[in-house]
C-alpha cells in the first residue's frame, strides 16, 4: 500500500467525527511527519480535507519551526474514493455486474449469456461477490442456485480480493 | 440447451434500430421505441444491447415522478445525485455531455400509470435531456405504448424508430431450437412448442429444457411431440 492509502485509510478508519491532526497520523502510520504533511497537502489541494487550526509549536534553537496542524475531513465519501483502488474500465467484471444490478435475481446463466462471460469466471466472480457480502444464494447450494443482489454499490463493480 | 443469447427476428431489429440511433447527424433526432406484448423478451434485448453497447440501462418505477427519474439516472450515471431538481439536470447533462452514450429505459408505461401529469412531466424532462445533450435514447414499453405517447406531440415527433416485437412463429421456434438445442426437433414438437407457448419466449425456453430432460432420461435422437408436456 503506498503512503496515500495508508494515510487515507488511518484518516477514515481511527477519526470517524472527522478531526485529526498531523501528529497523530505520523504517529499512527508510523509515517515521517515530512511525508505525512506532503500527503495532507494533495488532500487537502483536492478539496477532500481542511487545515482547521495551525500553531506554532515551541521552538526548538537549531530545527526549522514545527506547526501543530488540525485538520477536518470535508467529503468522506470523496476520501474513501480515492483511496480506493483503481479498477480497469470495460472489462468482462463490468459487464457482469451491470447484469447483475439490473436483473437483482440471477442465475449463473444469465452472466454466461448476457454477459459474454466464460463459466469459470462467472463462477469465480460468484464466489468473490459472495466473500465480500454483496451477494447471496437463494438455497444452500446446487445446479441452478438463484442468487440475489444484496448490496448495490452503483455502477462502478465493487472491488473484490483475487485472494 | 446451449448457455447464449439467441438471435431472433426481434433482436435484430432491436438491435439495427439501436444502430440507427447512434448516428452524428445534426438536427436528426435519436429517440427509438420498443413495443411488445410481455414475455416476448425486450428487457432482456435491452439488457444484452446494453452490456455491449456500454449504455445506461433504467427501469422506471409506478408512480415515477421527475425528480425520483431524474435522481435514479443520476445515480445510474455514477454521480452523486444533487437535492435540487435544477442542479440534478447539470449534473446529468455534464456526464452525457462528456461521455454520450445510449440511455435505455425499460417499463415506460408506468409513467402513464396514473392519471396526473406526473409521469407526462417526466417524460418531457427525457426529451429535454435527449434534445440537450443529443443522447440516443431507447425506450421500452407494452403494446400500446406508442399511442400513449402520441398524446405527447412533442416526444412523439422525435421517434425516428418503432420495433414492434411480435409473437414467434413456427419458423422462428425452429430457428431458436437449431441456434440453442443439441437434440433434433420433430416438425410436430416445434408444432406443438409454438402451439402452447402462445410465441412468447419464457414459455418457449421452458418447453425446449423439458424436451431436452426427457430426450436425456429416453435416450431420443429425435424429440417428438408425445415425448414431452
Amino acid at each position: 500500500m503506498n503512503k496515500l492509502r495508508i494515510i487515507g485509510k488511518a484518516i477514515l478508519d481511527q477519526y470517524p467525527n472527522g478531526f485529526f491532526s498531523l501528529d497523530q497520523i505520523s504517529k499512527l502510520t508510523g509515517i515521517l511527519r515530512k511525508y505525512t504533511t506532503d500527503v495532507l497537502v494533495v488532500f487537502s489541494q483536492e478539496g477532500l480535507i481542511k487545515n482547521v487550526k495551525k500553531i506554532r509549536k515551541e521552538h526548538v534553537p537549531g530545527y526549522s519551526p514545527r506547526f501543530s496542524v488540525i485538520y477536518k475531513v470535508l467529503n468522506k465519501k470523496a476520501l474513501a474514493a480515492r483511496i480506493a483502488p483503481k479498477l480497469k474500465e470495460d472489462t468482462i467484471q463490468d459487464r457482469m455486474w451491470f447484469v447483475i444490478r439490473k436483473k437483482q435475481s440471477f442465475v449463473l446463466q444469465d452472466l454466461i449469456i448476457l454477459a459474454g462471460a466464460k463459466r469459470n469466471s462467472a463462477r469465480w466472480y460468484f464466489k468473490a461477490l459472495r466473500r465480500a457480502g454483496v451477494i447471496r444464494p437463494l438455497r444452500p447450494g446446487g445446479p441452478g442456485v438463484e442468487w440475489v443482489l444484496v448490496r448495490d454499490s452503483g455502477p462502478k463493480r465493487p472491488y473484490v480480493s483475487r485472494t | 440447451m446451449r448457455d447464449k443469447f439467441v438471435s431472433t427476428k426481434n433482436t435484430k431489429k432491436f438491435q439495427s434500430a439501436v444502430h440507427r440511433i447512434n448516428h452524428k447527424l445534426h438536427g436528426v433526432e435519436r429517440i427509438a421505441l420498443v413495443a411488445g406484448e410481455v414475455g416476448l423478451g425486450k428487457t432482456v434485448a435491452g439488457l444484452y444491447f446494453g452490456v455491449s453497447d456500454g449504455a445506461t440501462m433504467l427501469t422506471i418505477w409506478p408512480g415515477m415522478s421527475q425528480h425520483w427519474l431524474l435522481r435514479e439516472l443520476a445515480k445510474e450515471l455514477g454521480v452523486e445525485p444533487a437535492w435540487r431538481t435544477e442542479k440534478l439536470i447539470e449534473q446529468i447533462k455534464k456526464v452525457l455531455l462528456e461521455e454520450p452514450r445510449t440511455l435505455i429505459l425499460d417499463e415506460v408505461d408506468h409513467f402513464f400509470s396514473e392519471n396526473g401529469t406526473k409521469g407526462i412531466d417526466a417524460l418531457e424532462t427525457l426529451r429535454k435531456i435527449h434534445d440537450l445533450c443529443h443522447c440516443p435514447m431507447v425506450l421500452i414499453g407494452e403494446e400500446q405504448i406508442n399511442k400513449k405517447i402520441a398524446r405527447i406531440p412533442r416526444l412523439n415527433d422525435r421517434i425516428v424508430e418503432i420495433v414492434r416485437f411480435e409473437k414467434y412463429r413456427e419458423d422462428d421456434v425452429k430457428d431458436m431450437i437449431s441456434q440453442l438445442s443439441e437434440y433434433r426437433f420433430g416438425d410436430d414438437a416445434i408444432e406443438k412448442i409454438t402451439k402452447v407457448s402462445d410465441g412468447r419466449i419464457r414459455p418457449i425456453m421452458r418447453l425446449i429444457h423439458a424436451a431436452e430432460g426427457a430426450a436425456r432420461i429416453h435416450q431420443l435422437k429425435t424429440i417428438g411431440a408425445k415425448d414431452f408436456s
